[in-house]
């Protein structure tokens, strides 16, 4: 899953375009809503690599 | 994989990085370009989002500075449509600016004194045609002592801080005036109708005619060193890592990070220190609404005396091609209390939204909320402070900095990292010839 390293996040926005199931709200910082399908098109877009992809362990 | 070779090694595709690239490559260098991002033009690009072209970053580029030199030296095309002079907010009631007279017209609206405004204008144009005043006293405090007129003062809060992008409070008085004399004021500028990443895209086809090449998606995660001087850097693409060689190694992505790219154990301790007191990001708020009718009348609306608003541009009136049929693009920008951080960006933003419901009219009817940008830190409205920048030139040899964060005194934005780009271009060209 994607999550927002909020100690990189500048809130920029940058990332929202790029999102094709409108999961991610900015404000002051990014966020990630439910909608999120893990498709990973925003990750490359975050011009200071806030957006990491998290791999869970089960 | 075996290293590659190449005249100049640019790191990043901003408009610092590309208008060196161009000059260059122009000048018969072999050049190369490596963008970390998917898209070019770093703080001036565009991102389509619901049809419109929604500016990444830069939504106003000055024309007949250095920055169109440039495009025209090269041979880039320069695609942007002039916005016209700012109209201003001035207590309630709009002002228009005049091409001579502006500030004299500005203060007369803000004040029926007329030994105050004498006194005002007095103080500027001595500053103006004989001494700056000095950098260690802000904007606002040299102000003080001609003028405790609240409305003046927030004329000059919302000019500065709307061009400048540092509160008045912040501003060294002595930039100031020299912003005034190398940029006026940055009165002209335009927008672009294929929006702004036409002009990083103009220069990277010069790049590409010229036998250059760009390359995104495509990080330098090292700049390699041997002996204090640059030998190229690693380039990462397509999950390998690539050595690039180089005769020269232009960084566009900041002091800061190319710092970290070299790795500090190899700089200057001066350098570092410089770097780690004396520079600061320029922190920005901007908002952009999607309108089914034009919220304003104005292409350039300067805002005094809101709580954060410096700025509305409706970029829309010039250009319809930014937005979809009957819609309009509004652009507000604002400047946070202070540009120290930790920014408090909720709290701001909350600021500014109280602003354009006040501002304009049918905003809740009529406006839809498309991005909402801080920029600040890393990714922020300038990477120095005006004043406070550090050099072209950094402690390794054949490695420089361009961009927003080796600005000359006096300079901002677009233009000034068309200048930083400029500077480092004739450097090069005088100090290494090209492979043949
Ligand atoms: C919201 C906003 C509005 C603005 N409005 C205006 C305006 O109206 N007019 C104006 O003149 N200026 C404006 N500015 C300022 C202007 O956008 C910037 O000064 C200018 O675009 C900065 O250019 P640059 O070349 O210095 O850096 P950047 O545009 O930041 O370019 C640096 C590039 O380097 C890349 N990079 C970073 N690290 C690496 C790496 N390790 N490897 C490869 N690539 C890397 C980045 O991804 C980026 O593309 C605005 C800025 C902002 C944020
Ligand atoms: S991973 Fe895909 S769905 Fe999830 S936020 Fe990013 S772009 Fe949207
Ligand atoms: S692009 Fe990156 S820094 Fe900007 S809001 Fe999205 S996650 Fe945050």
């Amino acid at each position: 899953m994607i999550s927002v390293d909020e100690d990189l996040c500048v809130g920029c926005a940058m990332c929202v375009p790029y999102c094709p199931e409108d999961a991610i709200s900015c404000y002051g910082q990014a966020h990630i809503n439910e909608n999120c399908i893990d498709c990973l098109a925003c990750l490359e877009y975050c011009p200071v690599e806030a957006l990491k992809e998290t791999v869970l362990e089960n | 994989m075996t290293p590659k070779r190449c005249d100049v090694l640019v790191i990043g595709s901003g408009m610092g990085g590309l208008c060196a690239a161009a000059l260059l490559s122009q000048a018969g260098y072999h050049t190369l370009v490596a963008e970390r991002l998917p898209r070019i033009g770093g703080r001036c690009s565009t991102i389509e989002y619901k049809g419109f072209k929604c500016a990444a970053g830069a939504i106003g580029p000055e024309m007949g500075g250095l920055l169109e030199e440039t495009f025209r030296q090269v041979g880039a095309e320069f695609d942007v449509r002039p916005a016209g002079p700012p109209s201003y907010l001035i207590n309630g009631k709009i002002c228009e600016v005049p091409p001579k007279g502006g500030f004299r017209k500005l203060f007369a609206a803000a004040t029926s004194d007329e030994a105050e405004l004498e006194r005002v204008m007095g103080a500027i144009s001595g500053a103006l045609s004989w001494m700056e005043p000095s950098r260690t006293t802000s904007l606002r405090e040299w102000l003080l002592q001609y003028t405790q007129n609240e409305s003046i003062l927030s004329i000059f809060q919302a000019m500065v801080s709307a061009t400048t992008m540092l509160n008045a409070s912040e501003l060294p008085a002595r930039e100031y005036f020299l912003f005034l004399k190398k940029l006026r004021g940055y009165r002209g500028f335009g927008f672009c109708p294929q929006g702004s990443i036409a002009l990083p895209r103009a220069l990277a086809a010069v790049i590409e005619k010229h036998g250059g090449a760009i390359w995104t998606r495509a990080p330098a995660v090292q700049i390699i060193t041997n002996n204090r001087i640059a030998r190229g850097a690693v380039i990462k693409k397509e999950g390998e890592e690539i050595e690039i060689h180089a005769s020269a190694v232009i960084s566009n992505c900041g002091p800061g990070r190319t710092v970290q790219l070299v790795g500090k154990q190899h700089i200057d301790q001066g350098y570092l220190k410089e770097l780690n007191t004396d520079v600061r990001a320029v922190m920005l708020i901007a908002i952009q609404l999607a309108t089914d009718k034009p919220l304003l009348d104005h292409n350039y609306l300067i805002v005094t005396g809101a709580r954060r608003i410096n700025a509305l541009f409706q970029p829309t009136n010039v250009c319809p091609e930014i937005a979809p049929p009957g819609k309009h693009l509004l652009v507000a920008g604002a400047a946070p209390a202070s540009t120290a951080p930790p920014l408090n960006a909720r709290a701001e933003l909350d600021l500014c939204f109280q602003d354009l419901r006040d501002l304009l009219p049918g905003f809740e009817e009529h406006a839809e909320v498309l991005l909402t940008g801080t920029f600040h830190g890393q990714w922020p409205a300038m990477h120095a402070w005006p004043g406070d920048d550090m050099s072209l030139k950094t402690p390794i040899v054949n490695l420089y900095n361009v961009g927003d964060g080796v600005k000359s005194p006096g300079m901002i934005a677009l233009p000034a990292v068309a200048e930083t780009a400029r500077l480092v271009a004739e450097d090069i060209k005088m100090r290494l010839a090209p492979a043949a």
